[in-house]
């Protein structure tokens, strides 16, 4: 027998974006909950309006299964005395879990003889573990802020003021907030302010939506995103597509209804984006637009309730609007006065992270490093990066960014505006325009190749300067945005398919702090930096796919550069394809006997402390396997050479391969560990030489086979 | 009392006056001396520390010298009418009270866009911080709901829930004006034969004149160095006026030291990085106030607490060597005060 459960928390007006992660903890907390309680269930949805949060769980089953579990009780040789008569710790044991001297049984464990029984456990009723389950769920809830209404230590995000909890028909007590559970619901706040009773948990949604509550948010969202579309087109367009802005909205009202709204056509002359923020950052508006993307000048508002007043609703939301754009026009045509050329030397007036110096040092050190980025990269995108790089920060100076906060989000891009206006060329605008992307894991690149330029520029600087700083993220924390403009940079870099060697970039990044700052640590600061750009680039690897230990392989490798040896981790595009490569190369027969093989080798070589000889001495390599193993390793360094340099990595390896047998049969036939010193140095030099092969693209001896794991 | 829809300021808050009197509140007034918000009057900012009941309506004429604009901006002015109100402890249903006063304003809230708009209100000067919403009108802001969490630096006991109107900014929706110059405050009288006895007052009859003249003291000829040295002055009397456990008059030299700031700060005389630096000084005194206060209100064995139930949870058995004690140097936050400790276990 099963019944459907329902648990609604009302509470008073969440803030939206509370409830999403509130959703998910609720559903991650009933379902463990349940599984812990043995209760099998149906399928969990969650529920939710800025005035509730509800689980709805089906097929909820009525009873726990019973259950037979084995109890161990006191070693043996203390249940019974030396004739075998149960002791007072048997029977007291026996009392305790209700069971017949002649059940015991005796168990033979690790740790000696001892006895057991076996308890039958009647399940229990749902209704019975549930109250004290879901109680525990929503005391439990946490946010990002919490506050206090009664005069204990009741915490939640606002207060909550009824409890919802039915299984089936049932009420099941469930206590917390200083209330108690009952079939009570409430109804819109003011189209329907009555109580609601629900007769079953099944009858939320219709129940609600008879009260005007839309209490399933992906049905509230859909009903907003086409109420808004049906009011844009009456004006003629289409909403501007923000799917953000329409989860806000659908956390924002309980029973929805858009509305457009107008404002003078004036305003157009300000930028699309501000406009766009200006609609949506306070008001929650969404934008419309023509078929050619032009807006229109008009807004679509969604409101909290039915067709009442609209004349009324309209008129006051117009109002603010239009204050908002006179703000916004006030500080554009401000702000044009005054040319991003004519801003650099004011930016010196303004400190960029503590200790660090000026915008203006900022911007001279961007110049120097957007160049060098360029010639590695990008070299045509020079002029435009460095000219970019200079002007970039300018738009901090300026009324929209600096006056109106709710247009912060919109640095960069002004930036872009101002530079336009003033008659820079358009990839310098576009590039100071991009210079923030992405802006997080969802935002979109950079499109122009200077962009790509300045915006990786800027982020090397912030991560060192962050670095230099002691601004440094720790666990979740990262309140200088450094993860996350380190993973701006590997996400630049992987896409666009461009091999920038991030440890060199690190150190030229660095350079300028360090001629600031003579008592900085130069080793110990490049050191942490690596470590950390090494796991950005590995956290990358891991999002995209690549096994664990194939992310470790390809991160350990070493680069073969025109500068020397570098880290795996340095060109994060070379490393993805190599762990990618290495993960398809897994299913090959070929695979482990290689792995095994790498080992074997580069467990020799860590044991041996001597140095080894520069080079191989052809001369002393008597024993024929070593000739074979050394002509073997010849031809596969000949054969990869071009492999290397094209990053044919998919060839690469069946190439090195080819020496599997050679290897085994050296392994077999001679003796790496030769009395004589020159011949063991030179034989260890031969398998350094074979290792170092392999080490270009992979350190092998990072990879977990099968079998491995138990030994 | 339900007001008609086109209504005059002097008749909404009448009708608040009676709306909330009718639910309990004490109707007090403003307090004569400027102050930024009604939570600086005693009636909020001391009231709510402490575990002892409370409720209280009243205008509270606020000052925000900077906002000034010479009776030009429609809507920024140096002085505003705030209505506010403090329930303590927050009724149950206090939302739906703060909405029924609304009614009471002739707004029937199914016909406007009511919206709690998340907000978490915190005052630096005061040290007082709690968790709310802005309360939205068909977009405009029209009030401020709190659930006060801290206040002068302590973490409150009993939690009051303050609801803070924007009169002017109501009454501007209602009249159905943009302007708050046209803003009708008195609306008038006719005797029966349609004579008129009053003429109607609007805002701008009386505060054009007003605005223009404080906005032009604010920022030119308030005196920068007097008024430094005032600073000064109210901010030592606060410390020794606390001291002896004056606590009102400890707290509106609190009060003066704030308001002193604020005209600093229109005069531009307080850079930004010394901004941050004198609104401390004002929270530490506030603080101290705070702290003042609910010590003496412990001493004093909470005397609006009348319900004997309430009275045992929060007040301690007379100890024969308590002795009444001088200043309270040391901040002890409230909830570690034995009367909570008692009431928890």
């Amino acid at each position: 027998m099963s019944r459907d459960l329902l648990f609604e928390i009302g509470a008073e007006e969440l803030p939206a974006g509370y409830i999403p992660p509130a959703l998910e903890q609720l559903e991650r907390g009933i379902t463990a909950g349940l599984a812990d309680a043995r209760l099998a269930h149906g399928a969990v949805r969650t529920r939710a309006t800025p005035r509730r949060l509800a689980l709805y769980v089906e097929s909820l089953e009525e009873r726990q299964p019973d259950r037979d579990e084995e109890v161990m009780g006191p070693a043996a040789r203390v249940a019974y005395d030396a004739e075998g008569r149960p002791t007072k710790a048997l029977l007291g044991f026996c009392q305790g879990k209700g069971a017949d001297l002649a059940d015991v049984r005796r168990v033979e464990t690790p740790k000696g003889e001892y006895v057991a029984v076996t308890v039958h456990q009647a399940g229990r009723p749902a209704s019975e573990v549930l109250p004290a389950l879901l109680a525990g769920l929503a005391r439990g809830l946490t946010f990002p802020k919490v506050m206090r209404w009664l005069d204990d230590d009741t915490r939640f995000a606002r207060p909550v003021r009824w409890l919802v909890a039915l299984l089936g028909d049932e009420v099941l007590p469930v206590r917390a907030f200083g209330l108690e559970a009952g079939r009570e619901t409430r109804g819109h706040r003011f189209l329907s302010p009555a109580p609601v009773r629900l007769v079953r948990a099944q009858d939320y949604l219709a129940a609600l939506e008879q009260v005007s509550v839309v209490a399933a948010p992906l049905a509230l969202r859909a009903r907003i995103a086409k109420q808004v579309a049906a009011v844009a087109a009456e004006r003629g367009g289409r909403p501007v597509a923000d799917e953000e802005l329409l989860e806000i909205c659908s956390y924002l009202v309980e029973w929805p209804t858009a509305f457009a709204g107008s404002f003078d056509e004036h305003y157009l002359d300000l930028p699309r984006e501000v406009i766009v923020t200006a609609l949506r950052e306070h008001q929650r508006f969404f934008a419309v637009e023509r078929e050619d993307g032009g807006l229109l000048p008009c807004f679509i508002a969604v409101r909290n309730g039915d067709e009442r007043g609209l004349d009324v609703i309209r008129k006051g939301n117009e109002g603010v609007l239009i204050a908002r754009l006179e703000d916004a026009k006030f500080y554009w045509e401000a702000d044009l006065k005054h040319p991003p050329a004519a801003r650099v030397e004011a930016l010196a007036g303004v400190v960029w992270m503590e200790g660090l110096g000026s915008l203006r040092e900022k911007a001279a050190r961007l110049e120097t490093l957007a160049g060098l980025v360029a010639k590695w990269v990008a070299p045509a995108a020079a002029a435009a990066a460095t000219r970019a790089a200079l002007l970039c920060k300018t738009d901090l100076l300026s009324e929209m960014i600096g006056s109106g906060k709710e247009y912060a989000s919109l640095e960069g891009v002004m930036g872009g505006h101002y530079a336009r206006r003033a008659g820079e060329p358009e990839d310098v605008a576009a590039a100071i325009a991009e210079q923030y992307r992405p802006r997080g894991p969802a935002d979109s690149l950079p499109l122009s190749d200077a962009g790509a330029v300045l915006a990786i520029a800027d982020k090397l600087d912030h991560v060192a300067g962050a670095f230099v700083a002691g601004k440094v993220p720790s666990g979740s924390e990262d309140p200088y945005g450094v993860r996350r403009a380190a993973n701006g940079v590997v996400r630049i870099l992987v896409e666009r398919g461009l091999h920038l060697d991030l440890g060199e970039a690190t150190e030229q990044a660095l350079a300028p702090f360090l001629a600031a700052n003579a008592a900085l640590a130069k080793d110990e600061l490049l050191a942490k930096l690596g470590a950390f750009w090494r796991e950005r680039v590995r956290g990358t690897l891991e999002e995209r796919g690549v096994r664990y230990d194939a992310c470790e392989a390809a991160l350990e490798a070493r680069l073969a550069t025109e500068s020397g040896d570098r880290p795996g981790w340095c060109d994060p595009p070379d490393c993805l394809r190599r762990g990618q490569v290495m993960d398809v190369f897994r299913a090959d027969e070929r695979f482990e006997p290689l792995v095994v093989l790498f080992k074997r080798v580069a467990n020799i070589l860590a044991k041996a402390s001597e140095t080894l000889p520069d080079r191989l001495d052809p001369a002393r390599l008597a024993e024929p396997l070593e000739q074979e193993l050394a002509a073997a390793l010849e031809q596969a360094r000949s054969r990869t050479e071009p492999l290397w340099r094209t990053r044919d990595y998919e060839a690469i390896l069946p190439a090195l391969l080819e020496m599997e047998q050679v290897i085994h049969g050296f392994f077999d036939a001679v003796l790496v560990n030769a009395d004589d010193l020159p011949t063991r140095l030179n034989r260890l030099r031969l398998l350094s030489d074979v290792r170092a092969l392999f080490v270009r693209g992979w350190d092998l001896s990072k990879i977990v086979v099968e079998g491995e794991r138990a030994q | 009392m339900v007001l008609e829809p086109a209504r005059s300021l002097q008749e909404m808050m009448l009708a608040l006056e009676t709306y909330w009197a009718e639910r309990g509140c004490t109707i007090q007034q403003p307090y004569p001396s400027e102050v930024g918000a009604g939570t600086f009057n005693p009636a909020t900012f001391l009231r709510s520390l402490g575990p002892e009941p409370w409720r209280v309506a009243y205008v509270e004429p606020s000052r925000r010298p900077k906002d000034g604009r010479y009776g030009e901006n429609p809507n920024r002015f140096q002085q505003f009418f705030q209505y506010q109100v403090l329930l303590k402890p927050s009724p149950i249903d206090v939302v739906e009270q703060y909405f029924d006063s609304l009614r009471a304003l002739g707004i029937d809230p199914a016909g406007h866009d009511l919206r709690l708009v998340e907000d978490d209100w915190e005052s630096p000067t005061l040290g007082a911080a709690g968790v709310g919403w802005q309360v939205w009108m068909d977009g405009q802001e029209i009030s401020q709901f709190t659930y006060f969490q801290q206040c002068g630096g302590i973490e409150l006991p009993v939690v009051s829930a303050e609801l803070t109107y924007g009169l002017d900014r109501i009454g501007m929706m209602l009249q159905g004006t943009d302007r708050v110059q046209d803003l009708v405050w008195s609306p008038g009288r006719r005797d029966a034969a349609g004579r008129v006895l009053a003429e109607e007052v609007r805002w701008g009859d009386l505060w054009l004149r007003n605005e223009w003249e404080w906005s032009h003291y604010n920022f030119e000829q308030a005196p920068v160095d007097a008024l430094f040295e005032m600073f000064k002055i109210w901010e030592g009397e606060a410390v020794r006026l606390l001291d002896l456990r004056l606590v009102n008059p400890g707290y509106d030299a609190v009060i003066k030291c704030s308001h002193a700031f604020n005209l600093l700060d229109a005069r531009g005389a307080i850079s930004v990085s010394e901004r941050v630096g004198y609104i401390g000084r004002v929270r530490k005194i506030a603080r101290r106030a705070a702290v003042a206060c609910t010590k003496l209100r412990e001493e004093l064995g909470y005397p609006l607490i009348k319900d004997p139930a309430e009275r045992a949870k929060w007040v301690k058995p007379p100890a024969p060597e308590a002795g009444v004690t001088g200043a309270a140097p040391e901040a002890r936050p409230a909830k570690e005060s034995p009367a909570k400790r008692g009431a928890r276990s």
